[in-house]
């Protein structure tokens, strides 16, 4: 009894203690004084740091780590450019720009702690990724919270930029993807029967073929088949595949990650199925066809937001290329782009600080290897899909088409 | 009804990948009961062994039957000396602790092997092409579409079952195996030197699973450090299936799973991964001891 | 005040927690900080809720993160989609996320008695697999639920569960299994730990008490759920996965399994390890699996394997001596071993 009571007495204690001031307190309380502040006083005169620190969060551990290593690589290319130049030019002044690189492990719960460490421990100005959908809605709060902006590479699922106005992204978005695919499918291949084979566990793969469906019914298509298969660990799809065969479609979509498409199809085509392949932007992956085998994926189409045959890619490119060896792939290109956004806001904004970047960030103007790059307003980039098609192992630039 | 001998066809040609798998884990599972978290990678591994071999020797060059046969065992034995190594320094340790604290240190090697592979230049989280160790055919019978390769796979998993369970049955360290699954310290005393059984099982066991990593990969031609992260649970499971540390069990489990999964897939593939599991709780509800394994009679 | 001197804690606790907020309000210890600490108490939570099922009860359960699931899925839908709490006043949205915490909780009891009943006649690995299957069923499940997202995950959790909460759930929880454990049922679930045939000639109904831990473990996992969810602010299906079942497994046994400390100890531990890790980038988790095998090869029972805060010892009478020095005794040979051992002849 005594115990039970001298409990509820410690309870009381700490509720009286924590309660009441607990409410307000947990997002960014030190922050907050600084953040109005700031940006008035020194307004007129921009104060320009010597070093600026930014953030990259990515997959670099866990079952998508080909992203990671992508993604840091195109890092490293920015910062070996921004190096030979001798540091971004802000206002004539050279500023040296250090990354800090962070391992989300495709687990939103690591991303959370990533993001707070970059925040917190080293200060960055700005984030660059991660490169799934999931963990940029669960970083995204947070870097909302602190008002750092933070731009995701390929989180192309519409919620992530709904967090707030702090969060952008430099790739398509899953609807438009899944629209452009279906578009393309029905009014330049004239295909009427289409098969969709999807992860019903990814929210990237599930997204897509939603939209994907949607789209192309409205169009007056046909979905004939939606098969499912559950986690990225599946690989053997002949079940889902049989059901496909038997409902012979003109062509199947496969909106999965990259580690699960050279199977998909390879399986595809051993069951003698003969329909055209259309793929997403992960499809962008320049070893792709010898994974897959060439006559495989010949023939195929896919969508990306970028295409390397363009003029205004071919610089980057080659320069990637001439430095790791590969040809980037479209999540190379989209974190190369994310940071160069980036640079440029901290270039342009009026305070080098979260508000000022961000804001600088929304006006973002520039020519990007995607070509041209402006936000809307709900900081998405207004981009067209590029579809391309593999012709002879090498992805060929097919049409551009426009968002409505 | 074609579609069902179809289904049913590659659900027999998955079950053969998930039994080969399960049969180098009951071995080890069943000798010294433990859930052998890493038996994945040793999987991943001599997948790698065989790729690095074939790649660095027989660079583009179609190699005949025979010597992918030698090549596969090459692999075996270098991922079964791993096998032995890791046995040696992180589970030996630990024998006379329950399994489950050898179980942490499985999960350990798992992360570490893993993450190490990926971190390795010239490993790297690229995926690779697997070298075609034998040319898969497809052929017809009476509509019903049959692969080769997977044909091979379920005879080599019968051989291989036949010969461990001659093994486990007929020799003397077959012998020797039982008396240690049985009671370890009374195997002891009566001078079964336990170390030397357990490392040729490791043995065995990881090099079981470098035969299932080369047939695994020649069917899904794909390799991924993480490729074999969630195989070893499904061994697992197909192990307890079957009923625990019995060979012939392993096999009918991965084969029951394999179909199953295809099974179920194709009625409804939204729900199919819940509903594979629950016909295996099912399973294990109705026979509580596994498929064929002896019910067990509990002494005090 | 002899009691506060018998009952350190009383005092001791409260300062831990004015300090974490001292901490935290001057920023001594930054956002970053906070969120290590906070994750550290749920994984806690989870690992203390195993321990019931693993460590006292003898049982094994390797799908913990399915009711944890449960627990976090149910609160966050009546916080996020049946009542949408972020246009209510604090105290509104305080008392709902309370009662939607313990409504979370109580789904994932009835989840783990649903799953309890049928599975006593199982044992060892085959309810190591029943529960494992049990996990990913609910992982299915929750993937075609479009009413909480399905596959595209959860979003718009309201940030509820603040450091103040998730710290007096800790305490709460702690309290709670010590207090289980201490009492008849504890005790009863021990002895079926030990051995079950001689439990169950002495008297002790064998289904109840193993039904009342798994009921009760699934509660708590149920309700740590809930504060996962209303901490990092988004669910995905996959984020319960066989993975994150492993993960308490890995805490519970590397801090000591069947020892409220060594529970605690290893979570916290291992859920700092991998963040003090980050300055080595791509080697981190190499480290991590090189450490996790170390501590588990150097501390054979666990950092706290059979040993615990004196805060937290048992306290009624001469018991609590013969039972830690019982329970030592019995893990050299182990139960579970001794008991498969004897199966197999």
């Amino acid at each position: 009894m005594k115990r039970i009571l001298c409990l509820m007495l410690t309870l009381c204690f700490v509720l009286a203690v924590g309660c009441a001031p607990a409410q307000p307190s947990s997002p960014a309380a030190p922050a907050a004084p600084a953040a109005p502040g700031a940006p008035e006083a020194p307004a007129s005169s921009k104060v320009i740091p010597d070093e600026i620190k930014l953030g990259l969060m990515s997959t670099i551990s866990g079952g998508q780590a080909i992203d990671g290593k992508n993604m840091t690589d195109a890092i490293t290319l920015v910062s070996e450019e921004l190096e030979a130049l001798g540091g971004l030019d802000v206002d004539g002044k050279k500023v040296k720009i250090s990354w800090v690189i962070e391992d989300t492990e495709a687990k939103p719960e690591i991303a959370v702690n990533a993001v707070q460490k970059l925040i917190e421990q080293d200060k960055v100005l700005a984030i660059v990724g991660p490169n799934n959908s999931g963990e940029t809605i669960a970083s995204g709060e947070i870097s909302q919270a602190a008002k750092v902006p933070q731009i995701t590479n390929t989180g192309t699922n519409i919620k992530v930029t709904q967090v707030g106005d702090y969060i952008f992204r430099a790739c398509i978005i899953d609807p438009f993807q899944g629209i452009v695919v279906a578009k393309f499918a029905y009014d330049n291949l004239k295909i009427t029967k289409a098969a969709i084979l999807y992860d019903n566990a990814d929210t990237y793969s599930s997204g897509l073929s939603e939209s994907f469906k949607n789209a192309y019914e409205a169009l007056g298509g046909t979905i004939v088949a939606n098969e499912a298969y559950s986690g990225q660990d599946v690989k053997d799809f002949s079940a889902q595949l049989t059901i496909i065969k038997n409902a012979n479609p003109e062509a199947i979509f496969y909106p999965s990650h990259i580690e699960n498409i050279p199977l998909q199809l390879q399986q595809t085509r051993g069951m003698g199925i003969t329909a055209t392949l259309l793929g997403c932007d992960s499809w962008d992956y320049a070893a792709l066809p010898d994974l897959v085998g060439r006559d495989v994926l010949e023939g195929a189409y896919y969508v990306t937001g970028f295409s390397p045959d363009a003029d205004s890619a071919k610089d980057f490119v080659k320069k990637f290329n001439d430095r790791f060896g590969y040809r980037p792939s479209f999540c190379s290109a989209m974190a190369y782009e994310a940071a160069h956004i980036v640079l440029n806001a901290i270039q342009r904004a009026e305070t080098i600080d979260g508000p000022g970047v961000r804001d600088a960030m929304a006006a973002t103007d520039m020519d990007l290897p995607s070509g041209h790059v402006k936000f809307d307003e709900f900081r998405n980039p207004v981009k067209s899909g590029t579809v391309l098609q593999v012709r002879d192992g090498v992805a060929q630039y097919v049409t551009s088409i426009e968002p409505d | 009804m074609a579609t069902f001998v179809q289904l049913l066809v590659y659900g027999l040609q998955l079950g053969s990948i998930y039994a080969l798998l399960a049969i180098g884990y009951t071995m080890v599972f069943g000798i010294i009961r433990m859930i052998n978290m890493a038996h994945g990678d040793f999987l991943m591994m001599g997948s790698y062994a065989v790729f690095f071999i074939v790649s660095l020797l027989f660079a583009d060059l179609m190699i005949g039957p025979a010597v992918a046969l030698l090549v596969i065992l090459i692999g075996s034995a270098i991922t079964g000396l791993i096998g032995v190594g890791v046995e040696r320094i992180a589970y030996k340790p630990l024998r006379s602790r329950p399994k489950i604290s050898s179980m942490i240190a499985a999960i350990g090697v798992s992360i570490f092997t893993q993450n190490f592979f990926r971190s390795l230049p010239f490993i790297g989280p690229n995926p690779r092409t697997f070298p075609k160790l034998m040319e898969d055919t497809l052929f017809f019978i009476g509509g019903i579409q049959l692969s080769m390769m997977r044909l091979v796979i379920i005879a080599l998993s019968i051989v291989i079952m036949a010969l461990l369970y001659l093994v486990v049955m007929k020799t003397k360290i077959g012998m020797q195996m039982r008396t240690v699954s049985c009671d370890k310290d009374a195997s002891s005393l009566m001078g079964v030197n336990i170390n030397r059984v357990i490392s040729v099982t490791f043995f065995i066991g990881a090099a079981l699973a470098a035969i299932s990593g080369a047939f695994y990969a020649s069917s899904y031609p794909i390799l991924l450090v993480t490729m074999g992260a969630t195989l070893g649970n499904k061994a697992f499971i197909a192990a307890v299936v079957g009923g625990i540390g019995d060979i012939r069990g392993a096999v009918l489990g991965g084969f029951i799973m394999g179909v199953v999964e295809i099974m179920i897939s194709a009625v409804y593939s939204e729900l199919a991964y819940g509903f594979s599991f629950v016909v295996l709780v099912i399973i294990l509800l109705l026979k509580p001891e596994g498929l064929l394994g002896k019910p067990m009679i509990e002494k005090v | 005040m002899k009691w506060i001197r018998r009952n350190p804690e009383v005092v001791f606790i409260p300062l831990l927690y004015v300090a974490l907020y001292i901490a935290q309000r001057t920023g001594f210890f930054n956002n970053y900080i906070m969120q290590i600490v906070m994750l550290a108490c749920i994984n806690i939570c989870m690992t203390l809720s195993l321990n019931l099922v693993n460590g006292i009860t003898g049982q094994s359960s390797i799908g913990h993160a399915g009711f944890m699931s449960v627990g976090a899925y149910t609160s966050a839908l009546i916080t996020t989609i049946m009542l949408d709490v972020s246009c209510m006043s604090p105290f509104m949205q305080l008392v709902i996320f309370l009662l939607a915490t313990v409504f979370g909780g109580v789904c994932a009891a009835i989840c783990g008695y649903l799953v309890g009943m049928p599975t006593l006649r199982l044992r060892g690995d085959y309810l190591a697999i029943v529960t494992l299957g049990f996990g990913e069923v609910i992982r299915s499940i929750i993937r075609i639920a479009d009413v909480v997202g399905g596959a595209r995950g959860l979003t718009g959790i309201p940030k509820l569960a603040s450091l103040f909460w998730i710290f007096a759930f800790v305490i709460l929880t702690i309290y709670a299994c010590r207090n289980f454990i201490d009492s008849s049922y504890g005790r009863a679930c021990m002895a079926i730990r030990d051995n079950e045939i001689a439990a169950d000639t002495m008297g002790i109904n064998i289904s109840r008490y193993k039904i009342i831990a798994f009921v009760l473990s699934a509660f708590i996992a149920g309700v740590s759920g809930s504060m996962y969810a209303h901490m990092i602010r988004y669910l995905h299906p996959d984020v319960f996965s066989y993975a994150k079942s492993t993960d308490f497994l890995v805490y519970l046994y590397a801090g000591g399994v069947g020892s409220i400390s060594g529970s605690v100890i290893g979570a916290t531990i291992l859920t700092v390890l991998p963040e003090m890790l980050r300055a080595i980038a791509n080697w981190r988790l190499v480290i991590y699996g090189i450490l996790l095998v170390l501590i588990i090869l150097f501390r054979q029972e666990g950092i706290f394997g059979g040993k615990e805060f004196a805060f937290l010892k048992m306290k009624t009478g001469g018991i609590q001596n013969i039972g830690f020095f019982k329970f030592r005794r019995k893990l050299k040979k182990s139960p579970e071993t001794s008991a498969q051992e004897e199966v197999i002849q």
